[in-house]
């Protein structure tokens, strides 16, 4: 009998014995009914997930077996060590051993019986998930995918597992010992080691990003089979150490060539890891090497691109590009030497300027061209390149942290390679970025941070292709012949894009702009949503047009508006000079394969949910009515995203990640600043939000402290300079933080301080249109800093220079002080009205803004638990408070008011939002009705001269920190390097240590935080000790918050003071009932200055202990 | 086919010499390896089935050598060892299925067709369905024996094979073997029970802690013990002595009080009478009288 023969005889009993077990039996029922479960939950059109599980194809093999991949790995592991004991157990087994076979071919025979059992099991799932998902409407199935996902998921896994298991089995022989240390290890990798070195360890292959495209296949194939190589390897080696360390005498003439092999096998997977981890390696060094390059560069003179002529030529997997560029020196000095940028992929060929080849030298994408003759100052030359090859995606995102950077997008179970750039067979996508034309000086030098300058160019490109293929590109098109495009641009733009696919087209004119889709042939599902719309659309677009421009108060300015279909890998990523992703190009919007990252894509179920919604309350309404609010909806959430919309896909996008906010301002004009070169971006960020009156806060309620409020710790201890020059650790960022801080987040918020200070200053009309006519002055082309200053100057006779300097260089922030909160009824003629009114000071050298926002009774106040997401208040306010002075607030209601908000944006305070729940209206003054903002006495102190008030962030407060966390924890704990201070609230899993949180009703002169920590005995303690200033009686007060959701539960805090006074110490314990949100009164001593202390210790009957201020008021 | 086993040792890694200076020469037919529990013959049949490495000695199937050859030897052989009790989820005629194909009986309608052949024969047919698992112990061991014929082996080794077999069974069972060692085989069956290989075997060896204590046909065994095996009336006093004195082979009650087979090299007791040994006083004798002493 053959060797195959043998192996197949022997993997075919196992099987069926492995078949007949029970566990394998109850196990794959569970698995059947859980994932059938699953994808239904999933898959079909009812399903409340999210349109990404529906809309490829790749979906249901990728998203099924990574589900199951970890409980199979588990159950492998059981049954694998089952064989080595029931080989011991089974005497009938020795009949099988004195069978002419190898050892190599019984140990091969029997993983291969338990392998083949998981891959039918694999099997039924995955038809189970491609029958199932036939009752979507709109499930695509590529049955490529079904074979391929397997491979790559499950088999190396089920081979690593076998084999390891078998492995331990051999060395340990104890079944119980080998599946606790294997499950150890399952629970590590799924825990801990599957993010580490690339996910070179996640053998589960959870972690690594598999995602297929149905455009351009795989994200990084070679990446994901090396990966998978490693564990399929090291996998069959181990099976054949266990043939060789198997207690059956050895047949093979060489017995030591099961060892052998092993070794060979092992050694294949410890390369393919080696490999794998290289080539993420050189991905980085390469990227810092270039980064090292622009830094030693950056300051050289660089011509400016006037005119950019293109000719491209597609050849499979390379283009071949002759680039004319015209050129003028504007720096201002002479150049001998000219600094342009071009992928390192590309190799030239040839380079001409003025027509006489020359001389070049070549770093990576540094290109050095020597001039025969210097190039004064604005001088102009042509210069020709010619190069061909592929594109090398490093070139991308120098500006992220390197060493943190994520080359993968997660959403939940699904990991997507990152992709930048592509030239594939059928599919070609180049940005500027990708460096695919040359572009004058360098690229990102973090010597320079935050800078990016591109000159504003005439673009013109040639493009050859395939015949079937369609090119698309910024600029008037014109198809020359099948595969033959040409890009005329009349407009300079800053950058061009080119994509090249397979595209289908639906065009439509209105008012002089070009509206168009491109789609990849197949993926236009969304043509059959809209058909009852074709009559409408003009007035639709029109009417989302004039929505945005007016909400923008700006023009769109291109004469096209294109949206073209990418691969779901394309990087969403942001640039620390950009508010919106690399998808967003002039004129183009690249949009994500069927549009799975964006918002209201998933056209059937947002159609059939409305159409609920309006039956719901009785309404009636047509399929046309319909598909013009799911268009607009979906225009309104991507296109024209306002900041306050809640987004789904938050880890992959945000807000603005598609918001057509550039193609207004940044791909019009620019705002160029050597020395502050966030400053367009602010500038954009204001123009983006300065006609969004809702304010969003978006703290979950468990959270530690949301993003405005990292940004004010970040701000309060560094300058914007500093930031951009040292970046923001996401590492160092909590785990459980899913709101992770990014750079960008705190230029937007510095950016639309420093405008919105401005136009608080100078008048919101004056201002907007001031920065109106600067853009439409500056079109098509960019304006400095000093342009906008001297303007400035001019118009409101103002410097800002130094205003600018300090906003970039200083630490120093706004605080805002609240005082005299009051609320009561007056009467205005004959009717009640409601008056609140109070006082708020800017103590500090800077000015601000605080909006003020009301709410009146009756307003639905079921919040959301996780999301307190504002509706639309009844009253909002932005005030300015310029430094050292104080303003007096005073607004009337008709209604009863229930609650205020003060959102201190950019300051020291915090938590930002401070909340003035409103609970007595009911005293009627006869007094005026203050309805206005008024200037009144400055005050820097909100306690009255009689009041002694130390509070937990005072230095007379201390605390006696005795942790009795388990050493578990606390190793687990050890490498957590906690960036904020403040943490959440966890009110189901108290900390056993005294921990700060920020909430509105804590006292404090800028910070609202307080301290807490698990109830026990006693064994931890707070100090409060003030500095009176004489002896005498004193009342003394204690600052209480009830938390409300925790104060539902049965066990209520109750408090234990220990008052120290002159006649002792007074211990005073106080249930909850007795306290009261806000000052407590706890009793009247005699206390001379040194004995003045307030204790307060752990010990509760509740569940946790708050710690926030002491007061003593001084009795006369 | 021929069997040599020369200067054949087996010493455990616990120190225990199981098997010392072996020498056997096994020809076709039925061969009986006889001996007490301990002896060493499980050790000897699990060398001999590939199953253990022996510590000296070379062993040699015709011309295949037993450390180099084993891939070839196991072709040849067919074993059903001492203990045969747990199985995997199997049916019985799938276990069989599965040794057959082993066996290299690579035909699908063959091979079903030889298993059915099969569980006919050891009278399994009935319980063909039935897990093995769930067989008893008689049917296990029937079992046992059709899995190690199934593939026509040259070599059937069976290792105490009737131990816990009802008598019915047991003669079944020899029959079987009986049968096949009239074919071109060579049978090598392991057992401390006398019976077993009186009426099948033609040679036989007698194995006592490890070492080769008689080889030969059984009549030589048995014309070694005349001259040894007497039968004497006795009362109970005396019978108490003898007990003490010589190695009883039967004690059958009768009017004077017992009628008591012994072995003993003479008797000096008045009414003793010598008897006409069987191959049962043969063993008895050799196993009390000349284990110590060289080989008959």
């Amino acid at each position: 009998m053959s060797s195959l023969q043998i192996i197949r005889v022997i993997a075919r009993f196992e099987m069926k014995t492995l078949l007949r077990s029970w566990f394998f039996r109850i196990f794959a029922c569970a698995f059947i009914i859980g994932l059938g479960i699953f994808d239904i939950v999933v898959f079909t059109d009812n399903s409340s997930d999210q349109w990404i599980y529906r809309a490829l194809p790749s979906i249901i093999p990728y998203a099924n077996l990574i589900v199951i991949n970890v409980a199979q790995a588990i159950v492998g592991v059981f049954l694998a060590s089952e064989f080595l004991k029931q080989d011991r157990k089974n005497d009938t087994v020795e009949v099988i051993y004195v069978r002419s076979m190898t050892n190599g071919q019984y140990v091969t025979g029997k993983a291969l019986g338990v392998l083949f059992v998981f891959v039918i099991l694999n099997l039924i799932l995955l038809l189970m998930g491609m029958g199932l998902s036939f009752l979507s409407s709109e499930s695509t199935i590529n049955i490529l995918e079904f074979i391929l996902y397997p491979l790559l998921i499950s088999i190396p896994t089920l081979v690593f597992i076998l084999g390891l298991s078998f492995f331990l089995m051999t060395l340990l022989k104890n079944q119980a010992i080998t599946f606790i240390i294997l499950l150890g290890y399952i629970a590590l990798t799924i825990f801990y080691l599957n993010e580490k070195y690339y996910q070179l360890f996640d053998f589960i292959a959870y972690k690594v990003p598999m995602m297929s495209s149905s455009i351009a296949s795989f994200g990084n194939i070679i990446e994901t089979l090396l990966q998978r190589c490693i564990y399929l390897f090291i996998g069959i080696g181990l099976i054949q150490f266990t043939a060789f360390k198997l207690q059956r005498l050895s047949q093979s003439k060489f017995r030591y060539l099961s060892l052998i092999s092993a070794f060979v096998f092992v050694s294949i997977g410890v390369f393919s890891g080696y490999t794998y981890v290289d080539i993420k390696q050189k991905t980085k060094s390469e990227k810092k090497q270039m980064i090292g390059l622009n830094n030693r560069y950056f300051n050289y003179p660089k011509v400016c691109i006037d005119e950019c002529d293109i000719e491209l030529e597609h050849l499979n997997k390379e283009i071949k590009i002759r680039a004319k560029l015209k050129t003028t020196n504007k720096s201002g000095k002479a150049i001998d030497t000219l600094i342009f940028s071009l992928n390192p992929g590309l190799k030239l060929n040839k380079i001409s300027i003025n027509n006489t080849e020359v001389r070049y030298e070549r770093n990576l994408h540094l290109l050095k061209l020597k001039c025969a003759k210097t190039l004064k100052s604005d001088a102009s030359c042509e210069i020709i390149f010619d190069y061909q090859g592929e594109i090398n995606e490093n070139t991308h995102f120098l500006d992220v942290n390197i060493d943190e950077y994520k080359d993968y997008l997660a959403y939940e179970l699904l990991k997507v390679r990152k992709r930048f750039a592509y030239i594939n067979k059928d599919f070609v996508c180049l940005t500027r970025e990708a460096l695919w034309y040359p572009i004058s000086g360098v690229t990102y030098a973090p010597n320079k941070p935050a800078f990016h300058q591109p000159d504003f160019t005439k673009y013109h490109l040639d493009v050859k292709t395939k015949s079937n293929l369609v090119a698309v590109s910024q600029g008037k098109s014109i198809k020359k012949a099948d595969g033959e495009y040409e890009f005329t641009n009349e407009k300079k733009l800053p950058k061009i894009s080119l994509l090249i696919a397979n595209y289908t087209t639906y065009k439509l004119k209105l008012d002089s702009v070009e509206y168009s889709i491109y789609t990849v042939r197949g993926n236009d599902y969304y043509t059959k949503h809209f058909t009852e719309l074709s009559d409408t659309l003009p007035a639709v677009i029109r009417d989302l047009r004039n929505e945005f421009e007016s909400l923008l108060d700006l023009n769109y300015s291109f004469d096209r508006f294109i949206l073209a279909e990418v691969p779901i890998h394309f990087s969403l990523d942001k640039h620390i000079w950009s508010l919106t992703s690399n998808a967003v190009q002039p004129e183009i919007i690249f949009y994500p394969e069927k549009g799975v990252w964006m918002e209201e894509t998933d056209f059937e179920s947002r159609k059939s949910r409305s159409e609920k919604k309006i039956k719901r309350k009785n309404g009636e309404v047509t399929q046309q009515e319909l598909q013009v609010r799911v268009f607009k909806d979906f225009v309104r959430s991507n296109l024209m995203a306002s900041p306050s919309e809640k987004f789904e896909y938050d880890d992959v996008v945000n807000r603005y990640t598609y918001s057509i906010t550039p193609n207004f301002y940044s791909y019009v004009t620019q705002l160029e600043s050597d020395r502050w070169p966030v400053l367009n971006l602010a500038f954009e960020t204001y123009l983006n939000n300065r006609n969004v009156t809702e304010k969003t806060y978006t703290k979950k309620f468990y959270k530690g402290i949301s993003k405005e409020e990292k940004i004010n710790l970040e701000l309060n201890e560094s300058n914007l300079e500093q930031l951009l020059k040292d970046g923001i650790s996401q590492d160092a960022q909590s785990d459980e933080d899913d709101e992770l801080l990014t750079l960008n987040d705190i230029i937007m918020a510095k950016g639309n301080q420093l405008f919105s200070l401005l136009r608080a200053r100078y008048g919101d009309k004056k201002f907007n249109l001031f920065a109106n006519a600067l853009i439409k002055k500056n079109k098509y082309k960019p304006f400095s800093a000093d342009d906008f200053v001297e303007e400035i100057r001019e118009r409101f006779n103002d410097t800002i220079v130094d205003e600018i300097d300090s906003w970039y260089t200083a630490t120093e922030l706004p605080g805002f002080l609240v005082k005299d909160l009051q609320t009561y009824k007056i009467l205005d003629g004959e009717f009640t009205k409601y008056q609140v009114r109070f006082k708020i000071s800017n103590p500090e050298n800077v000015d601000g803004t605080v909006d003020v926002s009301i709410d009146l009774k009756g307003k639905n106040k079921s919040r959301n638990f996780f999301m307190s997401k504002n509706s639309k208040s009844d009253y909002t306010n932005k005030i300015f408070i310029p430094a050292k002075s104080a303003k007096e607030i005073g607004v009337v209601f008709n209604s009863e008011p229930a609650r205020m908000n003060i959102y201190t944006n950019i300051s020291r305070n915090l938590p930002s939002k401070l909340k003035y729940p409103f609970s007595d209206f009911d005293k009627l003054k006869k007094i005026n009705k203050l309805d206005s903002v008024a200037n009144c006495t400055f005050f820097d102190k909100i306690e009255k001269e009689n009041e002694f008030i130390v509070d937990n962030e005072d230095p007379g407060f201390s605390f006696y920190q005795q942790s009795n966390e388990s050493y578990l924890k606390s190793l687990i704990k050890k490498d957590k390097n906690e960036r904020y201070k403040y943490s959440g609230l966890y009110f189901w899993n108290p900390p056993s240590e005294w921990k700060a949180i920020l909430r509105s009703g804590f006292y404090g002169r800028y910070i609202h935080s307080g301290l807490y920590t698990k109830a026990g005995n006693g064994e931890r303690k707070v100090r409060w000790q003030p500095q009176l200033p004489a002896e005498g009686f004193y009342d003394v007060y204690c600052n209480i918050v009830k938390m409300k959701n925790y104060s539902k539960k049965k066990r209520k805090t109750d408090y234990t003071f220990k008052i120290y006074h002159n006649d002792g110490v007074e211990d005073l314990i106080f249930t909850d009932d007795e306290l009261e949100e806000g000052w407590n009164y706890l009793g009247t001593f005699y206390i001379s200055p040194e004995i003045a202390k307030v204790e307060l210790s752990n010990k509760s009957k509740g569940k946790m202990v708050f710690a926030d201020a002491i007061k003593w008021i001084k009795n006369n | 086919m021929r069997i040599r086993i020369e200067n054949l040792d087996k010493i455990y890694n616990n120190g225990k010499q199981a098997l010392s200076k072996v020498n056997l020469d096994i020809n076709q037919g039925m061969f009986g390896l006889l001996g007490p529990n301990g002896a060493g013959k499980s050790s000897l049949m699990r060398i001999l089935v590939t199953l253990m490495q022996p510590t000296n000695g070379k062993i040699t199937f015709d011309n295949f050598d037993l450390n180099k050859d084993r891939g070839e030897i196991r072709k040849l052989l067919g074993y059903l060892p001492q203990d045969f009790r747990f199985f995997t989820k199997l049916k019985t005629w799938e276990f069989l299925n599965y040794a057959a194909e082993l066996a290299g009986v690579k035909e699908k309608k063959v091979r079903l067709q030889k298993v059915d052949e099969w569980l006919d024969k050891v009278g399994l047919f009935d319980v063909r369905e039935r897990n093995a698992n769930k067989l008893s112990g008689g049917m296990k061991r029937r079992l046992g024996i059709a899995q190690a014929l199934i593939g026509e082996p040259k070599v059937i080794v069976v290792d105490e094979p009737t131990t816990g077999l009802d008598p019915e069974e047991r003669i079944r069972f020899r029959n079987i073997l009986s049968e096949l060692s009239q074919q071109d085989v060579i049978i090598i069956l392991s057992t401390h029970i006398v019976g077993d290989i009186s009426s099948v075997c033609h040679n036989l060896a007698l194995l006592n802690n490890g070492t080769v204590g008689f080889k030969g046909s059984p009549e030589q065994l048995i014309n070694n013990t005349r001259g040894h095996v007497w039968k004497v009336n006795t009362s109970g006093i005396e019978y108490e002595m003898l007990k003490e004195k010589y190695a009883i082979i039967s004690t059958i009650p009768s009017e004077e009080g017992w009628e008591v087979q012994l072995v003993g090299d003479s008797l000096d007791i008045e009414n003793a009478v010598l008897i006409e040994p069987n191959l049962e006083h043969a063993y008895v004798y050799f196993m009390e009288y000349l284990t110590n002493k060289n080989e008959f």
